[in-house]
């Protein structure tokens, strides 16, 4: 295969036709919002290779309701995710998400595929989407399209479910039951431009005022975005009050230590874990209609 | 490839490899050198370019996504007339010392005065939250934009 080649699919049909030369083809790299690829390709002095342009592909950038659920196109940005009226009330979480990642022009370049399908144990959207249960569909080059649990097709750091001939090109998000709230919060370095240290996302369904459903995840703790079981547990059938916050901060501090027993930053994170935990909480219960 | 974009204001065909970065289509090929390379990492936003009139750094872009599309740097926004303002509210403001960061700054700022004619404070930092100053003059820098005359 030429090196240095471009392909820049406008349709999903070109797009199954470059993922045919994908799939016999060497050194191909999909580039979206290229934030992630350009560090990459720096890193490893990377110098010929080819490379799949998603940004000329208007369909995997829409963000659309549909019946049962929410489709995002794989392409969009961080900015697209973080206006979207349609994610602010169907998936707060992630729409939270978008809008912490990176900067201003990483946010109008970075892609919520990308994010996903790089599969860093920081990504901000990926602890976001498990937390509102969201699937991935991916497209191969025979033009057939299958779905899976987001939580599923992430096995570990930079290691994913998908197949060399695949492509990213929906993210759903399903509605929940309403009243549904979710909310996302992390800690970096610094205030803002920041790779989360831990983040944490929550969803939560009441009823006659108190927890129905729950779910929470934190990233930055492991391999992948991880799922606080015993967190989640323990709120169903509680009241959203001082009492059950406090509870829930031991134990995300437990938490921590459960998934990160050996490694020096459990000092940092078993503290920081309690901010990130506050910060939904009190999202959530400010956003509560009583 | 050939690439077909317009480059501040005017319609340019040109070959060039498609997977060059845009920052060294921009300074190599085109001859804008106010477009400054810092870490190459899409971090301290010194390459920061208006893409569609959005701001994004040109160290993450690839030449060849730009096929089709608008580019802006700030050698275009003189050219339309549209720099005098932004630059009189720098220099008034004492907001350029080394001046790395300053085109970087001056894009990212025109980019948020595309969306928002009247930023409060915090919109500007947000704005302006990708681009590192290491003569560390934040605050005069947005002093600067929140007194640009429009």
């Amino acid at each position: 295969m030429k090196s240095n080649a471009f392909y820049a699919p406008e349709t999903v049909q070109e797009l199954i036709e470059v993922l045919k030369l994908k799939k016999e083809g060497r050194d191909f790299y999909f580039v979206a919002g290229a934030t992630d690829f350009a560090i990459h390709i720096k890193k490893h002095g990377i110098m010929d290779y080819t490379a799949i342009d998603l940004t000329h592909l208007d369909e995997l950038k829409r963000i659309e309701a549909r019946e049962g659920f929410v489709e995002i196109g794989a392409a969009a940005t961080m900015a697209r995710l973080e206006e979207s009226d349609i994610l602010r009330s169907h998936g707060n979480a992630l729409a939270e998400a978008a809008g912490r990642v990176g900067s201003t022009q990483i946010r109008n370049r970075a892609t919520i595929g990308g994010n996903i399908v790089n599969a860093s144990q920081s990504a901000d959207t990926v602890t976001a989407s498990c937390a509102l249960g969201a699937t991935v569909v991916l497209l191969n080059s025979e033009g057939e399209l299958r779905e899976l649990p987001l939580e599923e097709f992430i096995i570990g750091i930079g290691h994913t479910q998908i197949n060399s001939d695949e492509v990213l090109v929906k993210v759903r998000i399903p509605y929940g039951r309403k009243p549904e709230y979710s909310s996302f919060s992390k800690i970096g370095s610094r205030k803002s431009v920041a790779i989360s240290k831990i983040n944490c996302a929550a969803k939560i369904i009441f009823k006659d005022n108190c927890v129905a459903e729950a779910t929470m995840y934190f990233g930055s703790i492991g391999p992948k975005a991880i799922k606080a079981a015993v967190m989640e547990k323990h709120c169903i059938g509680r009241a959203w009050d001082e009492k059950l916050l406090a509870e829930l901060l031991e134990l995300g501090s437990l938490q921590v230590d459960q998934a990160i027993p050996t490694r020096p930053s459990r000092y940092y994170k078993r503290i920081a874990v309690k901010g990130v935990i506050s910060d939904v909480f009190n999202d959530i219960a400010q956003r509560e209609v009583i | 490839m050939i690439i077909n974009a317009v480059i501040n204001g005017e319609s340019i065909e040109k070959e060039c490899n498609p997977n060059k970065r845009l920052i060294d289509f921009l300074r190599d090929d085109m001859e804008l050198l106010s477009v400054k390379e810092g870490c190459g990492e899409g971090e301290c936003g010194s390459c920061t370019v208006l893409l569609d009139k959005e701001a994004v750094t040109s160290c993450t872009v690839l030449t060849g996504q730009i096929n089709g599309h608008e580019v802006t740097t700030v050698e275009g926004l003189d050219a339309m007339g549209e720099l005098e303002p932004i630059m009189e509210s720098f220099i008034s403001a004492g907001a350029v010392q080394c001046g790395y960061c300053t085109p970087g700054m001056i894009i990212s700022a025109k980019a948020l005065l595309y969306k928002n004619p009247n930023p409060t404070d915090e919109e500007i930092k947000r704005a302006l939250e990708g681009n590192l100053c290491r003569c560390t003059g934040y605050n005069k820098i947005i002093e600067a934009v929140r007194n640009i005359k429009r």
